[in-house]
């Protein structure tokens, strides 16, 4: 448990729409497969947040990993190479 | 596109318990089979994702059970961060089950909450019932508190036989339920178990009349995984689709999450007018036709509304009159995010018309939500200030606590007026130095707020600075906030009105408590009286409760027997509303404890004193720990456990040099102090601090009683006497009549030891004299009074009943007051009678007595015969025992 904020990405099952995707405002979207991966620096309370988040949404929960340990005091900012807009599914 | 509510039926649809009928859900008879078998254990835990079907399972069950069998439903409400609420919602529903007559007392909140005492309401309310009974409580997890955990684990794991308790939560709660789980009395139903078979999503879409290929079938189960709520979506946008095998073939072959998908298509597939709805009425947690229509714009929502919920859309009544509904909570956090994506502009205004319309309605909380909500921060904290002391009697401190989190950056900084809540939550909570800091944040706020918000805040800083005074027992404090007592009550609107009564009540209960508190003001009881009265009216119980616990202290002199029926009335009423440890009854148990003690009555005073812990709940007030602390002292003294009584006193002597200015009974205190100390053998420590005390007290009657006690631990009677002469010549004051046969029983004491045993007797009968009356004991036996009480031959005493009880109790034997039997009232005896069996405990026989009272033996056996046939006993032991009981060897009877 970190109180600083680590950087995470958490797998989801199915794509996410422009809807469900505004729960997560702090996190960015990455389409894999038939899943929806969302990755971005979060503390516990952030994290936890997000997990009911999903919970409340019924997304299905695949895996949450955290990529890399809590940023440094030195303040090394990881810059996603990363769309800059969440992708949004087109009917 | 057709709409999926169709014209709804305007009939309430209830079966019992609020429960309502099945709505198209089809029969699932495995699980309505594993329901049944779990039905013989204790208790059952259907734990599921959102969506999976839990609440209409258990609909569809509850409303196949026998109508014999009772059935008891709560829901927790979302978010519920007060877990007093939910047990009240809990013991509403036990309690509708016994059929209660309308017009029963429903239970009420109250800050003061202990949840222990609840489940033991709940239980016993079960525990009464006959018939099979099941408690449905569904959406466990919205509970907030670990407490409310713990305590629904102390209901589970006790239900009464016959009762089956079934639970439905979307995650794993902490319940420590491995007891039953090792019993085999827990069974449990998870995701798994609850998803619907291909043949069930075969028998459902049938049911809704939605006809699809087999193979549509097998991709539309193997696509929603058989989740219940991705299938009740699909029939949704299914029915009247013109091209269902399309449908299917599109939402199975798209890679989009099941419940997004879902909601947008049947969202897409509605009328505009239930979209309209849907969309703008998902910022409420819930909603009727009125509310709708205002969000909309439009009217007709309450027809939307019953159609949605006929169509099983996720949308159900919440009443039985079906005006109140909430949508299914996945339901409503897409429809949420969806209006915030798709009309972002009109959030802030839905918000705002919702916290109007709640504010009108009296739904304070929910107003201040929206508010929030809309972000007009300066609005929610002025409303959270005006009703906070209506929501601190209401027992919702912790969503005050909620509400309060909630607001932007440092509350204290951006909105002072917060300060007010602060201070409330803290006083509650017996945060005393917070609560003080905060307040002088509020009145320093209150001076400079803007002109129409002044007599709001100015009224909230006098109640708070009255209920700090009471805390910290200063009188003239609590008399300088008391002044707008005697202007009367100002408002031009019933609501302002009704503010005001409120404060006036907290006003005088605060005033009135004082005054008994202190040494020589006499208008506590009529303040107090007058504080009852007017909650009555106003529909406050608590504050009553809380007027009348104060004066069951207040009116403890001159009269015990007095304070003893105003304790136990207010006791009586509290208990009626489960406030049986509530803080608010700590005076009036610590005044019936006071007063068993003094009649001897330990065992039961020593129950008593435990509720008094519980109730304090480790409040440090000094004023009332001083009470309770004496009182545990009295009773230690009376058992002679000599060292516990030296130390609660000491702790008495504490907390009372805390105190700001003396208090009634200071002189007991400090003289009981001093006694036990001399009694323990530290006679030079005693004389010492007899010698130092510097205290305007020096000179009464309690302390000459202490001086004496000393005088005779270092062995010279002589002096004992001079101590106690002015106390038993009516020179020296005293606060009670037992301090003057406290000085009598010592008095004796010097005399025996000086071989004056004539006078000795004289002393000793003087006190049971004064005694009696009250049927005080305690000075008796707190002096070791014991052996001369002996040497005075019963026949020589016109007390004889009362010398008998104070025998036994010296000898360790408890008396006790047993509750009156309800169903036959005391046994009314003639003064004559009584005169004749206050001699039966004596050893005279029937002439002496006659004797004694100048009557011929005739009528002494004429006499008996009545009192052993009122008294239903048959010998001479069993009438005095029962005489006893009944306290009728004492004419202060207080019956």
């Amino acid at each position: 448990m970190t109180a600083e904020p680590a950087l995470y990405t958490l797998r989801i099952e199915g794509h996410l729409g422009a809807t469900a995707l505004s729960a997560f405002p702090a996190l960015t979207a990455e389409r894999h497969a038939t899943q929806t991966v969302l990755v971005g620096m979060l503390d516990s309370s952030a994290l936890y947040g997000v997990l009911a988040q999903m919970e409340m949404l019924g997304l299905e929960l695949v895996a949450v990993t955290r990529v890399a340990g809590p940023a440094s005091a030195t303040g090394a900012h990881w810059n996603p190479a990363m769309p800059s807009h969440p992708l949004v599914d087109e009917p | 596109m057709a709409s999926i509510a169709g014209e709804p039926v305007h009939t309430p649809r209830r079966k019992q318990a609020g429960v309502p009928g099945p709505l198209r859900l089809i029969a699932r008879d495995t699980l309505q089979t594993a329901l049944d078998q779990a039905a013989s254990r204790k208790v059952t835990v259907v734990a599921a994702p959102a969506g999976s079907g839990k609440t209409s399972l258990l609909r569809a069950w509850a409303g196949r059970q026998d109508e014999r069998r009772g059935l008891a439903v709560v829901q927790v409400q979302r978010d519920q961060q007060d877990a007093q609420l939910f047990w009240l919602a809990m013991l509403k529903a036990v309690r509708a089950l016994s059929g209660e007559p309308v017009g029963a007392e429903p239970p009420k909140a109250s800050p003061d909450f202990d949840g222990a005492a609840m489940v033991d309401r709940v239980l016993a309310e079960l525990a009464g019932r006959r018939a099979r009974v099941t408690v449905l409580i569904d959406d466990v997890h919205e509970l907030g508190s670990a407490e409310a955990f713990t305590h629904l684990t102390r209901l589970l794991t006790n239900l009464p036989d016959g009762v089956h308790a079934i639970l439905a939560t979307r995650r794993d709660l902490p319940l420590r339920l491995h007891h039953l789980r090792l019993e085999g009395q827990l069974a449990e139903l998870r995701a798994a178990d609850l998803r619907f078979s291909e043949e069930e999503t075969r028998v459902l879409l049938t049911a809704a009349g939605i006809t699809l290929s087999d193979s549509a079938v097998t991709r539309l189960h193997e696509r929603t995984e058989g989740w219940a709520a991705g299938l009740r979506l699909a029939v949704l946008s299914l029915t009247g689709h013109p091209d269902p095998e399309r449908f299917v073939a599109e939402f199975t072959g798209s890679g989009r999450a099941v419940a997004e998908y879902l909601i947008a298509e049947m969202l897409e597939h509605q009328p505009e007018d239930v979209q309209n709805l849907l969309l703008r009425t998902s910022i409420l947690q819930r909603v009727n036709g009125e509310l709708a229509d205002l969000l909309t714009g439009r009217p007709g929502s309450t027809r939307i509304l019953l159609g949605l919920e006929d169509a099983n859309a996720f949308v159900v009544s919440l009443d039985a009159q079906r005006t109140w509904f909430r949508y299914h909570h996945m339901f409503t956090d897409l429809l949420r995010l969806e209006l915030r994506r798709s009309l972002p502009g009109e959030v802030q205004a839905l918000h705002r018309t919702a916290a109007a319309w709640f504010t009108v309605h009296g739904a304070h909380v929910e107003a201040v939500r929206h508010l929030q909500a809309a972000g007009d921060w300066s609005e929610a904290a002025e409303l959270l200030v005006d009703y906070s002391f209506g929501m601190m009697l209401d027992g919702q401190e912790e969503t005050m606590q909620t509400l309060l989190e909630a607001f932007p950056g440092r509350t204290g900084v951006n909105f002072p007026e917060l300060s007010a809540v602060r201070t409330m939550i803290d006083m509650v909570h017996g945060r005393l130095e917070e609560a003080a800091a905060h307040l002088a944040v509020t009145a320093a706020y209150a001076a400079s707020a803007p002109e129409d918000r002044r007599p709001r805040l100015e009224a909230a800083v006098a109640a708070l600075n009255l209920s700090m005074g009471r805390r910290r027992a200063s009188l003239p404090e609590v008399m300088r906030h008391a002044v707008f007592l005697d202007q009367p009550p100002a408002g031009q609107t019933d609501e302002e009105i009704a503010l005001g009564a409120e404060l006036r009540v907290v006003a005088l209960m605060n005033l009135g408590a004082m005054e008994a508190f202190a040494l020589g003001v006499s208008d506590g009881p009529r303040h107090l009286r007058e504080g009852a009265a007017l909650a009555r009216k106003i529909g406050r119980p608590y504050l009553e409760v809380a007027c009348l616990s104060q004066l069951g202290f207040a009116t403890k002199l001159p009269d015990f027997t007095a304070a003893r029926i105003r304790s136990e009335e207010a006791i009586a009423l509290a208990e009626e509303h489960g406030w049986g440890t509530a803080h608010i009854l700590a005076p009036a148990l610590i005044s019936l404890a006071c007063t068993m003690v003094w009649m001897g009555e330990f065992d039961d005073a020593e129950g008593v004193v435990h509720r008094v812990d519980l109730a304090l709940r480790g409040d440090e007030g000094p004023g009332i720990s001083t009470l309770a602390h004496l009182v545990k002292g009295m009773l230690h003294a009376g058992r002679f456990r000599l060292a516990e009584a030296a130390d609660a006193f000491g702790r008495a002597a504490e907390f009372q040099s805390r105190l700001p200015e003396p208090h009634a009974l200071g002189g007991y205190v400090i003289a009981w102090l001093l006694a036990t100390r001399a009694r323990l053998g530290a006679v030079q420590d005693a004389r010492d601090a007899l010698e130092a005390l510097d205290s305007p007290l020096i000179d009464s009657g309690e302390l000459r009683t202490a001086r004496a006690v000393v005088c005779l631990a270092e062995g010279d009677p002589d002096a004992a006497l001079a101590a106690v002469g002015p106390v038993n010549d009516r020179g020296a004051p005293v606060v009670h009549v037992a301090t003057v046969v406290e000085a009598n029983v010592l008095a004796a004491l010097a005399h025996d030891e000086l071989g004056a045993h004539k006078e000795a007797h004289e002393a000793l009968e003087c006190a049971l004299a004064l005694a009696e009356p009250q049927g005080l004991v305690l000075p008796f036996v707190m002096a070791g009074a014991g052996a001369v009480l002996e040497a005075l031959p019963p026949h020589r005493t016109a007390h004889a009943a009362l010398r008998a009880d104070i025998l036994d109790v010296a000898h360790g034997t408890s008396l006790t007051t047993p509750a009156p039997a309800p169903t036959a009232a005391p046994p009314e005896l003639s003064p004559a009678e009584i005169r004749v069996l206050r001699y039966l405990p004596t050893n005279l026989s029937r002439p002496e007595i006659a004797d004694e009272l100048s009557i011929s033996v005739n009528t002494v056996n004429t006499h008996v015969r009545n009192i052993y046939a009122k008294l239903q006993a048959t010998d001479r032991t069993s009438a005095v025992r029962r005489a006893r009981q009944l306290r009728l060897l004492a004419t202060g009877n207080p019956r």
